[in-house]
């Protein structure tokens, strides 16, 4: 599940920053960033929250929406009731980390250090 | 500008109260504003004719204070005046504005050039000398902070590990947004961040951002306003999170050393002991909290504190829960999967 500011809220943001005009440079840089989010999350959010709730809904069992689940699994991990040893909880953490950082940071540079020293696909 | 006018005869005023002689305020000149904070250049002029160039850092008459720490921007001074008289470098405070100026609450301090911004610090190569040296600097320096008595009088929060926790969750919960890698993390922090063996004058937002570098190192450190007592673990891993490491994650002391070298000169200037796992544990710590900061932004926005830069900031919250996997689970076959 994606943070907010939603796409839609981000893409008004940055439209009613560049109404008022934007400096060259970092603030320019901000704005495009706002819309570099917008756009991805636009493109393979869809994908990759499925992906998500399908982890989900293994973990949890009955399905339900991707909020509800992530409600969910943030009460069985305060509660304890769910190992926080399990591989398949650290597993899903990680991916949805993955996933997070995919929309809202693909450069960030310890992503981009962790991406970089990964084992070639075969 | 009238109200430029009015701020340097109240410079002027502030400055021959403080028992200097001066005789004129030139070149006044903002530097920076921010919500409640103002930075001011400006040149003080004695009457032997010698020129001072100075800061003002001052929040203007009638602004609500907002700090976590001090009760007023002039108090900052006091903590200032108590670091130099430590051994720490900061740009030194040459006078107060006093009790209802009409300037405004706030202090001045001696003007010194240098590069503060993070990514340049690890950047320009005129910094390179001065880069190798620095992790063990800042060690020295905490150690020195650390080590300061005589703060009591300044009012300062006092907050240990386990309120510090405790307060971390509860803004977590007052985002109102559901975050399982927040849940393990403070999950993992409950079992694991120790009780602290003492609480010691902290500077509480030391990072690479609020050091000025030139070639030869670390010319000052600034930004007190969130200084207050507490875990000694709580600076040294706030130096480390990897946010503040900008293009360099590799060195995890603020992307210009390695903690090996923090620790040594942490130790060798006096600081107690550090323990690896007690550190790592804070790092653990602090990066949920920059992380909650980021989620706290979002909630804001949502609240119509709409910016773009607070809407970008907020997605950022996302780099804290992959730092905080990445220290959590550092060897989970799942880094192995594209």
């Amino acid at each position: 599940m994606f943070d907010r500011p939603s796409p839609s809220l981000l893409i008004a943001e940055a439209r009613r920053a560049l109404e008022g005009g934007v400096a060259p440079g970092f603030p320019q840089k901000v704005v495009a960033n706002a819309l570099g989010i917008a756009q991805r999350q636009l493109e393979m959010g869809p994908a990759l929250e499925e992906e998500e709730r399908t982890r989900l809904v293994d973990l949890l069992g009955p399905e339900e929406d991707l909020a509800s689940l992530n409600g969910r699994l943030a009460v069985a991990i305060r509660s304890a009731s769910i190992d926080a040893e399990e591989p398949a909880l650290i597993n899903h953490l990680i991916r949805t980390t993955v996933a997070k950082l995919e929309i809202d940071q693909p450069a960030y540079p310890a992503f981009r250090a962790w991406r970089g020293s990964k084992p070639d696909q075969a | 500008m009238g109200a430029e006018h009015e701020l340097a005869d109240a410079l002027l005023a502030a400055a021959r109260e403080a028992g200097i002689d001066a005789s004129e305020v030139t070149g006044l000149r903002q530097l920076s504003g921010g919500a409640s904070k103002e930075m001011w250049a400006f040149d003080l002029v004695t009457a032997g004719g010698t020129t001072i160039p100075l800061v003002l850092r001052r929040q203007p008459a009638g602004r609500r204070f907002s700090s976590q720490g001090l009760p007023s921007v002039a108090a900052e001074a006091a903590l200032v005046r108590l670091a130099e008289g430590v051994g720490v470098p900061v740009p030194s405070v040459a006078f107060e504005l006093a009790p209802g100026s009409a300037a405004g609450d706030g202090y001045a301090m001696a003007r010194i050039t240098g590069e503060t911004v993070g990514g340049r610090v690890l950047k320009l190569p005129e910094l390179e000398q001065a880069r190798a040296g620095m992790a063990r600097h800042c060690g020295e320096i905490l150690a020195r902070i650390h080590g300061a008595g005589g703060y009591e009088p300044l009012g300062l929060r006092q907050i240990g590990a386990h309120e510090e926790l405790a307060a971390l969750e509860e803004r977590h919960r007052l985002t109102g947004h559901d975050r399982p890698v927040f849940e393990f993390a403070l999950r993992w922090l409950k079992g694991r961040l120790p009780v602290e063996r003492a609480r010691v004058l902290l500077h509480g937002d030391f990072r690479n951002g609020n050091l000025m570098v030139g070639p030869e190192g670390i010319r000052a450190v600034l930004d007190w306003e969130l200084a207050h007592v507490g875990p000694p673990a709580y600076d040294l891993a706030w130096l480390c999170v990897t946010s503040w490491r900008f293009q360099r994650p590799d060195l995890p002391v603020g992307g210009f050393g390695t903690r090996e070298d923090l620790i040594a000169g942490y130790e060798a200037a006096g600081g107690a002991p550090v323990d690896r796992a007690e550190l790592h544990a804070w790092e653990v710590f602090q990066t949920m909290n920059w992380g909650v900061m980021c989620a706290g932004v979002a909630e804001a926005f949502l609240e119509g504190s709409r910016s773009i830069e607070a809407g970008v900031i907020a997605r950022r919250a996302s780099e804290t829960e992959f730092d905080l996997m990445r220290l959590l689970a550092p060897d989970h076959e799942a880094w192995n999967v594209r």
